[in-house]
Parts: structure tokens; sequence; C-alpha cells
């Protein structure tokens, strides 16, 4: 039996930045300075379960019958001998043996249960930025170019864990 | 004019499998069998063997780790019985009213065995696995083109 649960979320924000390049000595907006920043964020999510049981089972049989034997005979009298056979010594006077082994039949049972569960879960979160407007060329980063920027700043703490919500 | 930059992603996974198996191996022989020898001093006019059949089987019993595998008679086996083929091909008891013909020996040699219709074999296993599995990965992505939000001088 195999069950799939396939669930995803997304989320995605978006938020528009109004840049407003300041002309020197004006107050005034110019309207080819504006520019326009979409922050994208994704975080789709995908769980799978498995659950499965396996029987196995075999039975093996093996039929065997054998006699060995000395100055013995069969009781009925006659020289056809099986497994129902009931015998008897030949001549009294004389040593004998008989060895009779039987397996009718060696019966060999196996029965096996195999039961498997997993689970898995994974996520990606993606964000993403589009910049778009007529002051796009003229967009800078908010970073400054020459300062190397805090660790926070690029992996941020943020993020939610699958293992510890 | 659109842009499009991809600033970051992480990705994280986790798995958990969890597998258990239980199993028996029981070999079990019907009929058995016997021996007798003599060399000659025991007196016995009567059958040597009987074939007696059997109405009832014991149980079989495998315990793992307090765990009980098996605790009864084997469902094929117990069709034997039903069926009225579990028997077992043994000595006569009529021997018991065998004798001995000393004579003039010093000494007489007899030898009896035999084998009875049972389990030969009982088997089991009992195992439970867990495994887990967990990855991480992550990378971001820095444009080179202008304009971003983000500097490339900030690349470690």
């Amino acid at each position: 039996m195999i069950s799939l649960f396939p669930s995803s979320r997304a989320l995605v924000l978006a938020f528009g930045l109004v840049l407003a390049a300041v002309s020197e000595g004006s107050y005034w907006l110019t309207p080819a300075a504006v520019a326009q920043v979409t922050v994208g964020y994704s975080n789709p999510i995908f769980v799978s379960s498995f659950h499965g049981v396996e029987q196995r089972r075999g039975r093996r049989e093996q039929f065997s019958f054998s006699v060995a034997g000395i100055n013995v005979r069969p009781d009925d009298g006659t020289l056809m001998y099986d497994n129902n056979t009931i015998w008897q010594i030949n001549d009294p006077e004389k040593p004998f043996s008989l060895r009779v082994s039987e397996e009718g039949p060696r019966l060999n049972l196996q029965d096996a249960r195999i039961m498997t569960r997993s689970a898995s879960v994974q996520r990606t979160e993606r964000v993403f930025v589009q910049i778009s407007g007529p002051a796009a060329d003229s967009l800078q980063s908010v970073f400054a170019a020459d300062v190397r920027q805090r660790q926070e700043v690029l992996v941020p703490n943020l993020l939610i864990s699958v293992f510890e919500p | 004019m659109i842009a499009m930059h991809p600033a970051a992603a992480w990705s994280q996974s986790a798995a958990v499998t969890l597998t258990e198996a239980v199993g028996t191996n029981i070999t079990d022989v019907n009929g058995g069998g016997f021996s007798i020898v003599s060399d000659g001093s025991l007196r016995h006019q009567g059958p040597l063997n009987a074939v007696v059949p059997i109405d009832s089987v014991d149980r079989a019993r495998i315990v793992i780790n307090d765990v009980v595998l098996m605790n009864g008679v084997p469902l094929a086996v117990q069709e034997q019985v039903e069926s009225g083929e579990r028997r077992a091909n043994t000595l006569s008891p009529d021997l018991v009213n065998a004798s001995m013909d000393l004579g003039d020996q010093n000494n007489v040699a007899v030898g009896i065995g035999g084998q009875v219709p049972t389990y030969v074999k009982l088997g089991g296993i009992l195992e439970s696995q867990r495994s887990v599995v967990m990855s991480g990965q992550s990378f971001t992505t820095f444009p080179d083109n202008k304009p971003s939000v983000f500097s490339r001088s900030i690349l470690p």
C-alpha cells in the first residue's frame, strides 16, 4: 500500500518600493527616476509518507523412506514393502538388523512479515527580487560597495526549520 | 526595463524510515524411524515395528527477547493430524515380550534406537531498523549587472 500526500505552501509577498530620486536643490519628484522593487518569497513544502507490509511464506515438503535390513522379511510374506510394512525376523537363529527411517514428509515452513514505514519532508525557500521602472538603470545597491556585510544580512535567521517549527 | 535577480534559496529535507521484520522458520518430520540389531540371541516371533497414528502434536514455541513469535501447532502440521497422516513408524510394543537366548555365549549384542516424529528445527527472526537522513543546502546569487539591491562586493 502506497500513499502519497503532497502538499505545498507558497507565499508570495510583494511590495513595491517607490524610490524617488531627489534632484539636487529640489524636492520635486522626477517621473523618469521612479523605480519599483518587488520582492518575492516562496516556500513550498512537500511531504510524503509510505507504509508497506510484505508477507513472505514458504512451504517445502521432502518425502523420503529408507530401509536397510538383514535377515528380516515383511510379515505378509511378500517381497514388496513400503512405509506401512510390518517387519519380522526371518531366521530367529541368526543375527539380524533392521533400520527404518521415514520422513513423510520433512516439512519446512517459513513465514516472514516485513513492515516498512517512511516519511519525508522537503522544502525550498526562495527569495527573489524584481526591479522595474524607468529608474531601474540608475538604482544602486543599498549596501555600501566597500563594506563587507555581516553574515546575518546574507542569511536571515528567520528561516523556519522543518524539524523545529 | 524589468530585471530578475534571484537573491537567495534554501533547501531542506528530512526522511525517516522504520523497518520491522518478524519471521519464523520451522522444520518438522513426520514418521520417524527405528533401528534394531541383534547377534541372534534375541528371541522374538512377533512384529518388529508398528505404525502408530498420532492424534495430537506438541506445541512449537519460539521466543526472542521476550517476544513470542510462535506458540502453538503450525497449521500444516495440524492438518496432518486432522487428515490422519500424522504417525510414528516405531518399534513394536510386542518387543517387551522378547527374550534373550544366552546359550553358551559369554556375551550378547543387541542394539535398539529410534527417531520420533517431531520438530527438528525452530528458528525465528526479530529485526528492527531505523534510518534517519537529513540534508540541507543554500545558495545566494548576486548578479553582476546593475541595478541590484545587493552589492557584488559583499560576497564572501
